[in-house]
């Protein structure tokens, strides 16, 4: 409870003094972070720099989520480490829906960011251009995932006849025997591939090594 | 692994799906078996080997790639037992209960292995290789066969399995080919070679082989 509230705390925003007619919220409440901007009914003294702050401020914390979003699959999934099985599920989750919320996210901000940009001062603008850019980068981010680029896949298999075939006699082989039909897999080349789908004796297989 | 048709995802080793709209789906595992080639050609004259691509020959695994990956750290920690993360074993589950056979149990002067797993009793048989392992039981017409064999230590000598019962000859097929029980095939067990460490992994009770 208490780490809850001081999160809170630390993440909220208010611009200006209580002097405020009306207020807008924009909440990112599964992050516990609560933005309030505040227009002011009398304008007093603001300098044209700060104008719009705030929510640009949370535009650019917007993106920055969704980035981490994007990349955390990739974090836990990453080759030759330990995946606790709590965060693998939690990766496989996000990897499943994070096509969805991260489009959703970087339209509203693309859509929200131009609309405030005309009234923004400078200090918004610059937290107004990175949301942009970052926000598209991470809805770009999804749809890749770098270790599938790390082995070139197999595609359509041919074959050699045994006879033929230049591998070593003491190469290790992954044999698969259908209704009299056989196929050799060469470790060698499996440990590349990792995958090779084909066909044996008419039924569609998956080799994986 | 991922299909590309629904983007589920599934573990190689088990071949069910672990996330995505088919989970709990659970593909079929086909019997196979590890060879080296030469075996692999002798017993299937007639199979077909995946050619390699060209493109990415130079990328694939070195001929000495066992002893390169047997570097790399496991990448499961906590690994319980006698053994190091990446000895290999052969994996073999028969009646509910695993059990973990190190490789080097199997040797040229001792290719066979006899065990009771799970109420089940079974042989494991190193090949005429010195390479390839696979994984029978012994129970054949109403009668549980105690197997003895030698393999080739030095080239040229025979490779030979015969059972101390009926004192058959048998191949590595699992058939036997000379006495009282030619013509009969032992059933195959479905056995997988693996690092312990990973085989561990998936079998948490697993035992290990240690006569």
């Amino acid at each position: 409870m208490t780490s809850t509230s001081t999160n809170r705390s630390r993440y909220r925003f208010r611009s200006f003094p209580a002097k405020a007619a009306k207020t807008i919220y924009l909440r990112l409440a599964a992050y516990g972070i609560e933005c309030e901007s505040m227009l002011i009914a009398n304008p007093a003294p603001i300098t044209k720099r700060s104008l719009k702050i705030v929510p640009a401020l949370c535009l650019f914390l917007a993106s920055l989520a969704i980035l981490f979003f994007a990349a955390y699959p990739m974090y836990v999934i990453r080759p030759f480490r330990e995946q606790r099985p709590a965060a693998l599920e939690r990766a496989l989750w996000v990897l499943l829906h994070d096509k969805a919320l991260s489009l959703i996210v970087a339209s509203l901000l693309t859509a929200l960011a131009p609309l405030l940009w005309r009234r923004a001062g400078w200090i918004a603008k610059l937290l107004l251009a990175p949301a942009m850019g970052v926000a598209v980068l991470a809805a770009a981010l999804t749809w890749i995932n770098p270790f599938e680029h790390m082995f070139h896949p197999l595609g359509e298999p041919t074959y050699l006849a045994a006879d033929r075939a230049a591998i070593d006699a003491n190469d290790m082989v992954i044999a698969v025997t259908l209704g009299g039909e056989s196929r050799a897999y060469p470790i060698r080349e499996m440990g590349y591939h990792h995958i090779v789908n084909d066909r044996l004796h008419g039924l569609p297989i998956v080799v994986t090594y | 692994m991922r299909d590309e048709e629904t983007g589920s995802y599934w573990q190689q080793v088990t071949g069910s799906a672990i996330a995505g709209p088919l989970k709990g789906e659970q593909l079929s595992l086909l019997p196979q078996d590890e060879l080296s080639f030469a075996l692999w050609r002798k017993e299937q004259p007639n199979g077909t080997v995946l050619a390699p691509l060209p493109r990415y020959a130079a990328k694939y695994d070195k001929a000495t790639w066992e002893n390169e990956v047997a570097k790399l750290p496991a990448v499961i920690h906590g690994t319980k037992g006698s053994l190091a993360d990446r000895d290999t074993i052969i994996g073999v589950v028969s009646g509910g209960a695993a059990q973990a056979y190190p490789l080097t149990k199997l040797t040229a002067q001792s290719p066979v292995v006899l065990d009771v797993l799970g109420d089940q009793p079974i042989m494991l048989v190193l090949g005429p290789d010195g390479k390839s392992v696979r994984v029978f039981s012994r129970q054949i017409a109403g009668r549980v066969l105690e197997f003895y064999g030698h393999s080739a230590t030095k080239p040229g000598d025979p490779w030979t399995l015969v059972d101390d019962t009926t004192v058959s000859g048998w191949t590595f097929d699992g058939c036997a080919v000379s006495g009282e029980m030619k013509g009969l095939c032992l059933t195959r067990i479905f056995a997988l070679k693996d690092y312990w460490f990973d085989w561990q992994h998936y079998h948490p009770h697993s035992g290990i082989f240690r006569h």
